[in-house]
């Protein structure tokens, strides 16, 4: 939502120089498979490529932690949160906001009060698939974070714990791992659709 | 002058305003009219501070607030859609812009209620905009852009959604805007019948240009252009080519038939007539023809015909339902024949 929102507004609203570029690479996480989107991470990223280095200067490190998982699915899962909510600014007429400046309104006053009631159900819309999306994320993240240090441990994602269970214990080994993950994510959805409802 | 526009330019696109000029003073009620895509609604943004000119100045008081953003210029846009704050009922609505601006809420509602009073709304504040009708709709429009006291009020075609009955009252209490507030506005349609009730003054844009401004009478009675003519009701306008006489011209049009008119004129020009001045089975001196009625319409007044003379159309009033195909003897008196030189605009 932090990232995307700004990001859906900035290209509803604005054309600029590159635009095309730039809703290019919102979109790569659709067109290209997602472990070479990992595979651009590592190369960006990693202790001896591109920023890496200098990054491991300031005590950054993007790989095998959870901070660079974050970074990861949030990229990748974006695009659907810029999306839903780029559609939904296109759909109020400038005029809108352009009442409301001319009444004194600032950029930032009319975008928490005028816009964000219009379009909050989009952004929750958006968040929640980008949600679903980010727990859905197998082939980037066998790259970038195949297991993250996390509090004196190693934790692996779920998605990686499951497909690592299935290649080494076999069907039987992750039925239970599996029906848990479901059953998190379609409560997660069930739950959020009642509320949805009974708010509106 | 309170308002004055130097020069402006600006380029959308493929549209472009081409060095528009204006100047309108405290009080006035400047109308701009024009075709639909002719420049109107973009110069009234531009003057919002939607858009920024490529070129030339935008003055309000004096100060040049050609870059200025919306809400540092103190103007109030009212757009053609009703922009209601959702969630917000009518008060919301209405205390938006002073809430916005940090006016304390004691002072909200002293100004508010001054307001809603002016324009007899005072029973809706609690209802949610979506259950407003048109007319009220712009009522609360008028209402929160006028509570904020701006200098300049910018109306965009404000009466396009609303239905002809709730018009009559909603043009009147725009009409007392600019002496009861002591402001001017800034009005843009495509309806003369708008226009024509509510200026003190009218420009006319054609493609991104001004090309007439005046007093309405003088817009109405004496267009200088085509376009103008043409927004001001003459329906019927063929070009021609006039050669002075002792009492007007003779405009022989491009189908051989010569019409008299009492102006004096000559070249090419456009002849004019409005519909009023084409007149059946009557006789005159001059401007005496047959024609055959091609098409009939209904009007609130009788009914509209169009009637082809000598394969030109000409359109006419009748009171009682002619035939089409019949054969008519048209007049058209001289002093119905206007006309405007050909110069392109």
């Amino acid at each position: 939502m932090l990232v995307g929102t700004p990001f859906a507004y900035l290209l509803a609203r604005n054309d600029f120089k590159l635009k095309e570029v730039i809703d290019a690479i919102i979109d790569i996480p659709i067109m290209v498979p997602h472990v070479l989107v990992g595979i651009m991470i590592v190369l960006a990223f990693s202790s001896t490529y591109g920023l890496g280095p200098f990054l491991q200067g300031i005590g950054i490190n993007l790989i095998d932690t959870l901070i660079g998982a974050i970074i990861t699915v949030t990229y990748l899962s974006a695009t659907y949160s810029i999306r839903v909510v780029e559609s939904a600014i296109k759909m109020i007429n400038t005029d809108v906001e352009l009442t409301a400046r001319t009444l004194g309104s600032t950029p930032a006053f009319t975008f928490i009060h005028v816009i964000v009631p219009r379009i909050w159900k989009s952004i929750a819309n958006g968040a929640i698939l980008t949600w679903a999306r980010a727990v859905a994320e197998v082939g980037a993240l066998l790259v970038v974070a195949y297991y993250v240090y996390f509090n004196g441990n190693y934790v692996y994602p779920a998605s990686i714990y499951i497909y690592e269970g299935y290649v080494a214990l076999g069907l039987a080994g992750v039925v239970k791992y599996s029906a848990a993950l479901l059953i998190i994510v379609l409560a997660t959805f069930i739950i959020y659709r009642l509320v949805l409802r009974h708010i509106l | 002058m309170l308002l004055q526009l130097f020069n402006v330019d600006l380029t959308l696109g493929t549209f472009k305003l081409d060095s528009v000029t204006l100047n309108v003073e405290q009080q006035e009620y400047l109308i701009i009219i024009g075709r639909t895509a002719s420049g109107k609604t973009t110069l009234l943004k531009t003057i919002a501070g939607a858009y920024r000119p490529s070129s030339g100045k935008i003055l309000i008081d004096g100060s040049d607030i050609t870059t200025a953003p919306p809400e540092k210029r103190n103007v109030a846009y009212v757009s053609q859609i009703f922009s209601s704050f959702d969630p917000m009922n009518v008060q919301g609505n209405i205390e938006f812009g002073l809430r916005a601006r940090g006016v304390p809420k004691p002072e909200r509602a002293q100004l508010m209620n001054g307001i809603v009073r002016d324009l007899g709304i005072e029973h809706l504040l609690d209802r949610m905009p979506a259950t407003l009708s048109g007319g009220e709709q712009q009522r609360v429009s008028l209402a929160r852009a006028l509570v904020t006291s701006p200098k300049i009020l910018l109306l965009d075609e404000p009466l396009s959604m609303i239905d002809p009955e709730t018009k009559g009252p909603i043009i009147r209490l725009l009409k007392a805007i600019p002496e009861k507030y002591n402001i001017p506005v800034v009005h843009v349609t495509h309806e003369w019948d708008e226009a024509y009730a509510l200026a003190g003054l009218i420009a006319v844009m054609h493609q991104g240009r001004i090309i007439e401004a005046g007093d309405p009478e003088q817009i109405f009675n004496e267009p200088r252009n085509y376009h103008t003519a043409k927004l001001a009701g003459f329906y019927d306008m063929h070009k021609g080519v006039a050669t002075l006489t002792d009492s007007g011209s003779t405009i022989k049009l491009d189908n051989g038939l010569e019409l008299k008119s009492r102006m004096k004129i000559s070249g090419s020009v456009y002849a004019c007539v409005r519909p009023e001045g084409v007149k059946i089975r009557t006789s005159n001196e001059f401007n005496n023809f047959e024609g055959r009625i091609v098409e009939v319409f209904r009007e609130k007044f009788g009914f509209r015909i169009i009637i082809n003379i000598n394969n030109i159309e000409f359109t006419a009033l009748a009171g009682s339902k002619p035939t089409r195909g019949d054969i008519v003897k048209v007049t058209i008196p001289e002093d119905s024949v206007y006309v405007v030189p050909n110069t392109g605009i």
